[in-house]
Formats: C-alpha cells, structure tokens, sequence
C-alpha cells in the first residue's frame, strides 16, 4: 500500500512539475506578442496526453491487471503492433531535426520508438517468464531474445533514434538478468560486437560523429552540437545553487535548442540551480527505489521482471537524459520522463507506471489474501514447515 | 499459466541500485562542475550572448572665447535605423515614416524588406521630428542621437582649435590636449535579446550619457578675426613658405589670438597635411635674429656690464674679435655706426655692439640668462605638438666667446620657437615678469541635474621674474625707440606709444647661411610707457617670403602695426590724452593708465615716476646727442 502511495505521488509530483515547466519554457516573451497561446496550448496538449496515459495506466492496473498482461494475444498485439507502427512511420512519418519519428495524428504526434519501449518491456517479460526453466540454454536463452531485439530494434534504429535503441537494449539486458540468464554469454557477445556497433553507431553518421567529437569539447568547437551542448552548459552555468527563479530562463529565448523537450533539464537547472536539479535527480532516484521495491517484493517472475523492466526505462531514460543535458555523455535523442513535452513519452511513461502498479496491486491482493490466513504467512516468513490449510482445520479445530 | 515463484535476488537488486546511484552521483558531480566551478564562466557567456549594447553618444563640450562666444560646438542631430528582421509593422512604419521624412515609399520598403539589420533611413534630423517618430513606438526602428562638431569660424584659429577625427576623438589643438575632458562619457542602453536577436521585453537596463565639459579660452574672437586677416593678406603678399602670429596680454600671459599658416579646415579637415599639421607658433623652430638682441642687452644691464646710457663705438661696420690665435670678423651689410648709446644699439639693431656686449657677459653668464630667458625649453603651454627649440651645443657643452658669445647676442646660432620669443618680450612688457602661457580660462560641465560643476584647470608653470622691473622698463624704453627712430619707424601706431624689435634672419640651407632666404619677424607691445600697463603683444613671423621684400620691417612688421592698433582699439583702450587731443576728442587728464585687470605687478620705473605720461616716451634717451 505504501509503495504505491509513493508510486503515484512522485508520479503526481514530476507530472505537475513537468506542465509547470512547459509552461515556462514555452512562455517566452518576445518582441510584443507573449506568446500567452502557443504557451497555454502546449501545456493542455501535454495535460490532454498525461490524461489518456493516466487512462492507459488505468486500463493496464485495474482492467487488465499484472496477470492480464501474459495474455500472448496482448503479448502478439503489443510487439506487433510496435512493429507495424515502427513500418508505418518510416513509410508516412513526419520528419523532424533530419529524422523520421513521428506519425501525425492531429493534436499529438505519435512516436512509435516509444511503444517499442513499452513493447519490449512487456515482450520480455512474457518471453522470459515463460522460457524460465530453459533460460540457461543458448537457444533460449540467448539466440530467441537476440534475434527479437534484433528486428524490434533494427527498425527503431532505422527511425534514426539512437537513444531508443540503447535504452531497449539496456532494458532487455536488465530483464535477462534478473530472469537467471547466463549473463556470461551476453558479456561475451557484448565483448565481440560492441566495438564494431559502436564504430558504425557513432561514426557511420555524420551529425553522430560531430556529436561525440562535441561532446569531448564542446566549449572550443563549432557545429550545431557543440553549440548545442555549450548552451546547455551556459543555462545549467547560469542557474548557480538557487537558479534564476521560474521563468527567468534565459536559454529558452531560443539560445537552447529543444529547450521544452530533451534538453529541458538545463532550463530546470537554470531555474532552480543545483538545488532544483539534485531535487529532480533524487525524485527520479526515489522513483526507481520504489520501483526496484515493488520488484523485489514480487512473488512472481513474470510481475518481477515487469517491474524492472519499467522501473528501467523510466530510470535509465531520466539518468540518460540528465546525463546528455550536463555533457557527461554524449548526445542522444531522450526524453526526460514525466518532464519533456510530448505526447508518446509522457503516455508511454505513464503505462509504465501502470504496470508498475499492477504489479504492486497484484502483491497486495496475494498480500491481503494472505492475511486472511495470517498463519500460512507468518510461518512462511520463520522458515517453518508449510503446513496445509487442511491438515491444521484437520488437527487442531476451533480455529475460524 | 501458472506463477513461477520468485527468489530473493539480493546481489541482481543491489547492482541495479548501485548503478542507478552512480548514474545519480554522475548528475550530481556533473552539475557541481557546471554550476558551482564553471558557473561564473557560463553565467557570463551567457549575459554576452544575450545582451546587445547602444552606445548612446555623448556631447563634447563647446569651446568659447573670452566672452564667452561659441566657437566650436556639437550640434546634435537625430539618425533613423531600421532593424527589419526584427520589425513587427512593416506596412505601417513606411506609411508614417514616409510621412514624416517625406521620403518615397518605395525607398523605405527596400529598406524594410531587407534581410540586413542595422540600416540607416536618415540623418541629420531635428528634435520634432524625432519625437514625431518616437511617438510612433515602431519596434525595430531606432532613433540614434549623433554630434556634428561645428566649427562656427570655419578655419579661425584652426591649429589652436584643433580638429576632430572620424572616429570622434581629438586630432589636434586644444580638441586633442583636452579631448578627455571634452568627449564626455557615452551612455549605454543594454537589451537583452533571444537568439534571433529580437529584443526581449523585459530586459532593460539605460544609462544616460554624461556630456563633457566646456572650455572658455582666453581668446578673443575679434583679436583672432584681425590677426588671421591680415596675416593672411600678408601671405598674399610675399607668398612665404610659412607664416604665424600671436597676440598675448603680458600681465597675465593670455594667448588672446593664435595663427598659424598653412592651415586647415577644421569642419572638413580639408588640407589636413604637410606644413599645415604644424603649428608654426609653437612647431616652428627659428633663428630668432635681432628680436633677441633686447634680451641679451637687458641680461649686460642686469649684470652691470652696461648701462642704456653707455656709449659703445660700434666701429663703423667692421669689428675683428681676437681670443689667443682665433679671430672672428664681423660685418655690418647695412653700414655701420660710429658711437651708439647701448638704447641706440638697440633700436639701430647694430651687430657690433651685440657681439661686444656678448664678450663682456662671457660664454658662461651668456649661456645662465638664455636659458634663464626661457628658451631651450617647452613653455608649457596646453597645446600638444610644443618645440624646445635648440641652444647651440658649443664645443662638449662649453659656450666660448669667439662662437656661441658673438652669435646668441645678434640671435644667430640658437632655434627658438615664436612662442619662446614672445613670451619673453611680454615677460619685458610685464616688468620682468615671466608668465606661462595661458590658453583656458575655465573649464565646467553640467552634471547630471544640470548644476554648474567646475573643474580645475591645467597645471602651469610657475611665474618667473627675469629681469628688475626697472631694467624692464630701461629695456622696454630702447625698443620704443625703435619705433620712433629705428627700424620700426614705418609702423610706429596711431595714438599708442609701442615699443618693438625687428628681426630678420638668414635660413640654414645646406648648412650655409643662405642670404635670400629669411626668417622675418617682428615683436611689438603697446601702450609701452612708463607706469602704463602693456595691454598687448604680438608677435608675427614670416618664413622665406618670396616676393615685396624680405626684412622683418617689411613682411611681419605691418602685419603687427595693424594687428596691434585694431586690436587695441577694438578692445577699446584707451589713447594718449595729446593723442586723443588731436583726434578731437575730449582729453581725460588723470587717467593715463587702464582700469580694466589688476595694476601692473610691479613698481613704475624709478626714472618715470612723477612726471607726466606723455611727456616720459624718452625719458632714457633724453641728453644723448
């Protein structure tokens, strides 16, 4: 009960700090106009997409719950659908910034990237719930999941969106982990490929090869990436301890590109100084906490592996985010969970909130389904002999 | 499907937690770097990006004369830029600014539609009209206030004035020696703007311009107008390589005028090079000739070696000096004297008695009264560019008798600068007093609330005394006789006693004396009578003129004849009583000398005193034959 109280306040907490923080950055004013509208607009688009995410967690907690979702139509729905989706926005997408993400629909923009997130998340946990026992085998456990994250993640990858690719892979390496893989296998594999993906990653694109070589200097070189980062670094600079008070951002007067979205960070930073920064960082650290909890308290594989996986992504992403606005790694495409402007994220993020709390629902019913045989449980928390229900009302009668 | 139970995974957690903890620990380290080491650093990169900086010209202050007439002053006007990138109401500006600057539409849309910021519509205009414009509240258009130096008198004292650059500082003159004091303070408007440059509505930061401070000289503007006038009639006439003069007041050492040719435009800097770069009365350096030769007399009477009484045989035109094996020969081109009082040796300007009263003082004490007279040395004056002029070296410093002794006497053999020389003949005028030339009278500015602010002035040098005030006046009496008997005879002044030196000398060329090519030059003061206070000085000098005539008598002296009696009457001193008798007008006895300024520093001659003025004119000549 507890664990889901703090799921859903530090999930309120970032929410509301995140609309309150488009609506700052959006709401510059510049020349005559305050552009009051485009502001106003923005934070009910993004407050329109937090809704039907809450209503997607809703569905995935209460409708379809923890158990619903190995259900292997949902399972075939969820991967499939990723992937049609993934197709469909390679072929229609729209293209921004020199990359083809996102499928048009209206008001909000849809990035498939993001339901590959939830996809795998829910993939894997099914896959490897199921495979548990053969997990230690090569084919199971090694070749099945390869050759999935292989076509899931190629056509992310295709998309041009590196920074999903990485937290998909990050995810399903998590997942395996704590499905009992032999992890001696990946590190292997991780050992032979890495070097080669990462020389074709990094340097294969021209504007990736410009974003690793800024990233080891930004203050001394030109492009569009140093000059990128260098304003981050001048806003996340100008914020001191206590920052220069809400709205007072000077980088969103379009010095920091993608000021409301990846690198919304800075402009926190910028706002509220180191204070506000550490604060954001430690919620996120308080997020996963929760979230590695609820994991550890599962009493199911298939709900545990759920759980970190979602707990995962939302970490890794908020982590990774934070990270490339202060220019400790180098760019990629991230969204900072519950805080950057856009729809996909937001929504994607909040389903996963949603499993996590059908996870910690599902606890809790066996939980309170226990207490009404109290005995089972204490007994099982001293170690003692499980004795059945039946054997004790056979023994000993009187009790209710 | 069945659950599959879960075990405690403690080692899988505590690395997941671990790792999320190093991923926070890298934020946090991350941010400290950014904000607490570099914060500063990025802090200011980011205030530079963002802030774009007016500077808001300030106001030189004007230079005005004695009176307190304006002779250079900035006059402000108004420029009109446009930024059009940045401009809201394109359509809207053409139409009212076509209006108000009657300009074509069609002009002001090319500039409105253009991709460049920063372009300039129009300049020049006055205040109703910019605040016609500055009513409109276009953004993106900017009304710039700019300064047009006017000098008001075109090339009027032009080297004195000096000019200003393009760039707005001082180039020369007074504009460069006080071109901190008069440019001001410019202001600042500092906005702050988004990337693109448009300006943000909220940052703003103003700082009015402080204007600079005014100089009231002591020029006098109608003194200047004569003396340029007839100096340059003057150049008209003998067609010199370079000319100069200069009025002083001996009492205070006030420069009341100043020229110098070749000149300039001030305005325009038209002309601006060569010759007319230098300011000949303080730039030129010159043998001054016999305008030395009162000086050197009046250092023999100071030291008791002669007496103005003292007949000296001046040996017919033709002296030979000996000391030990050398020789040196002087000969007198114009004809020689027999036996002359010293005065008379002054006003007959005679080479032989220069050289005799030259050995009589030795090289030594020669050498202690040049320099004690000034020259060798900058007067201080505030003008920049100022000449020491040259003593001569002598043979390892050491003066003898037989060079330096027989040539610094008749003005041969030193350079001086005509601001040298004339402010020692005033130190004569003004009983042996030396003043430091004096050019600024008061300099003020209006400060912020418009109160009067008066700042200090220039340091000077200290007065110094060189001569006795009645050796001055026993000096002062020989060169009156110059004028009336000597070789100022032709340009003696109606209705002031003057007293004068004339002085022509030969230019070097080549290093050869060379007798065709002259330095003429002519020094006079007036009133000079005993218990009279001289009210001017002018000296004038003429380099190598070339045609009607090369002496000093002829080329400077009618230029310091008119200068001085149209600037004595224009200042309206007074004449002497028999003087104004004749003229018809009614005679004020008892009041010979001037009221105007403080009295003379130092006592009347002892010789004057008691007897009437009029009467005193050769008092020291009176029982010579």
């Amino acid at each position: 009960m507890a664990l889901r109280h703090a799921l859903w306040f530090l999930v309120a907490l970032l929410c509301g700090f995140g609309l309150w923080m488009i609506a700052s950055t959006t709401g510059s004013m510049v020349g005559r106009d305050l552009n009051a509208a485009v502001s106003a607009k923005k934070v009910l688009v993004q407050a329109a997409a937090m809704a039907i995410g809450l209503a997607g967690a809703w569905v995935v907690s209460v409708r379809l719950g923890a158990d619903g979702l190995r259900h292997p139509l949902l399972v075939l729905f969820a991967l499939g659908g990723t992937a049609c989706a993934l197709l469909a926005v390679l072929v229609l997408g729209r293209e921004v910034n020199g990359a083809r993400r996102w499928i048009d629909l209206g008001p909000v923009n849809l990035q498939p990237a993001e339901l590959a997130k939830l996809a795998v998340v829910v993939g894997a946990a099914w896959y490897f719930a199921r495979e548990a026992e053969k997990v230690r085998a090569v084919w199971h456990g090694v070749l099945v999941p390869l050759i999935g994250f292989a076509l899931l993640g190629g056509l992310v990858y295709a998309t041009k969106d590196l920074g999903s690719v990485v937290v998909m892979a990050v995810v399903l390496t998590a997942v395996i982990a704590f499905a009992g893989a032999n992890l001696w296998y990946y590190l292997g594999l991780v050992v032979m490929v890495a070097p080669l993906i990462a020389w074709q990653a990094a340097w294969s694109v021209g504007y990736r090869r410009d974003r690793v070589l800024s990233f080891m200097d930004p203050m001394h070189l030109d492009g569009p990436t140093a000059f990128h980062l260098k304003q981050s670094f001048i806003a996340i600079g100008s914020g001191g301890v206590f920052g220069v008070g809400l709205g007072q951002s000077s980088a969103k007067l379009n010095y920091l590109p993608e000021h409301h979205t990846d690198f919304i960070f800075a402009v926190v930073c910028e706002e509220f100084g180191m204070t506000g920064g550490l604060g954001l960082a430690a919620a996120f650290l308080a997020l996963v906490g929760v979230g590695l909890a609820i994991a550890w308290r599962a009493r199911d594989l298939h709900h545990r592996l759920l759980a970190v996986g979602a707990t995962v992504v939302l970490g890794f992403q908020a982590f990774g985010n934070m990270l490339v606005a202060t220019g400790a790694v180098p760019t990629k495409g991230m969204t900072l969970p519950f805080i950057s402007y856009g729809g996909s994220s937001v929504m994607v993020c909040l389903v996963l909130v949603g499993i996590l709390d059908a996870v910690a629902r599902a606890e809790q019913e066996a939980l309170a389904a226990d207490e009404e045989s109290g005995f089972l449980r204490t007994s099982q928390r001293l170690g003692a002999r499980v004795r059945t229900r039946k054997t004790w009302h056979d023994g000993e009668p009187g009790h209710a | 499907m069945t659950p599959i139970p879960t075990t405690p995974q403690p080692l899988r957690f505590a690395i997941a937690a671990l790792v999320f903890a190093v991923l926070f620990g890298g934020v946090a380290w991350r941010l400290h770097t950014l904000q607490m080491d570099m914060g500063e650093i990025l802090s200011d990169m980011g205030e530079r990006q963002r802030s774009r900086k007016w500077v808001l010209a300030a106001e030189r202050g004007r230079l005005v004369d004695a009176k307190g007439t304006p002779l250079v002053e900035s006059l402000s006007t108004w420029k009109v830029t446009c930024d059009p990138r940045y401009m809201e109401d394109r359509l809207g500006a053409t139409i009212a600014l076509a209006d108000i600057l009657g300009l074509p539409r069609d002009e002001l849309r090319t500039h409105f539609e253009s991709r460049r910021n920063g372009r300039v519509i129009a300049r020049g205009l006055d205040d109703a009209l910019a605040d016609r414009i500055r009513a409109c509240k276009f953004t993106g258009v900017r009304l710039e206030r700019e300064f047009t130096r006017t000098y008001h008198h075109g090339g009027l004292a032009a080297h004195l004035l000096g000019y200003v650059q393009a760039d707005g500082k001082g180039g020369a003159g007074l504009e460069l020696q006080f071109d901190g004091v008069l440019a001001g303070t410019p202001g600042e408007e500092l906005t702050a703007v988004d990337a693109l440059g448009r300006p943000v509505v909220t940052g703003f930061d103003h700082q009015a311009p402080q204007a600079g401070a005014h100089l009231q000289l002591s020029l006098d503007l109608g003194v200047q107008r004569i003396l340029d006038q007839h100096l340059a009639a003057a150049v008209d006439k003998h067609a010199p390589k370079g000319a100069c003069g200069l009025v002083v007041r001996p009492a205070t050492g006030e420069i009341l005028a100043m020229a110098s040719w070749p000149d300039y435009q001030p305005q325009t800097r038209q002309g601006l090079e060569g010759d007319a770069l230098r300011n000949n009365v303080i730039g030129f350096s010159y043998e001054p000739g016999s305008t030395m030769k009162p000086l050197i007399t009046g250092a023999a009477v100071a030291e008791k070696l002669a007496r103005f009484e003292e007949r000296i045989d001046c040996e017919r035109g033709a002296w030979t000096y000996r000391e030990g094996r050398a020789a040196r020969t002087i000969h007198e081109k114009t004809g020689g004297h027999g036996l002359l009082s010293v005065a008379q040796g002054i006003a007959l300007s005679d080479n032989i008695m220069m050289a005799k009263l030259g050995v009589r003082l030795g090289p030594e004490r020669l050498k202690s009264w040049v320099e004690r007279l000034s020259f060798g040395r900058r007067t201080g004056i505030c003008l920049p560019g100022e000449e020491t002029g040259r003593l001569p070296a002598g043979n390892r410093g050491q003066w003898s008798n037989i060079n330096e002794g027989m040539s610094v006497p008749m003005g041969h053999a030193l350079m001086v600068t005509p601001l040298q020389l004339a402010m020692a003949h005033a130190a004569v005028a003004n009983g042996g007093q030396w003043n430091p030339p004096r050019l600024v009278k008061r300099i003020w500015r209006h400060d912020q609330d418009g109160k009067v602010e008066e700042l200090p002035l220039p340091a000077l040098p200290a007065t110094v005394r060189m001569f006795e005030p009645e050796d001055a006046a026993a000096i002062q009496q020989a060169m009156t006789m110059t004028m009336t008997e000597g070789t100022g005879k032709r340009v003696g002044l109606d209705g002031y006693t003057s007293a004068g030196k004339t002085g022509t000398a030969e230019k070097v060329i080549d290093g050869r004396y060379a007798s065709d090519h002259n330095v003429g030059s002519f020094v006079c003061w007036a009133p000079a009578e005993p218990g009279m206070r001289p009210e001017l000085l002018c000296l004038v000098v003429v380099d190598d003129p070339s045609r009607n005539g090369r002496f000093g008598a002829d080329t400077a002296a009618p230029v310091v004849q008119k200068v001085l009696q149209e600037s004595l009457e224009h200042l309206r001193v007074p004449k002497r009583p028999e003087a104004v008798a004749e003229d018809g007008k009614p005679v004020k006895p008892g009041k010979p000398a001037r009221q105007a300024g403080p009295s003379l520093p130092t006592a009347a001659p002892p010789r004057a005193s008691g007897r009437p003025a009029g009467t005193l004119t050769h008092a020291g000549l009176r029982g010579q034959p």
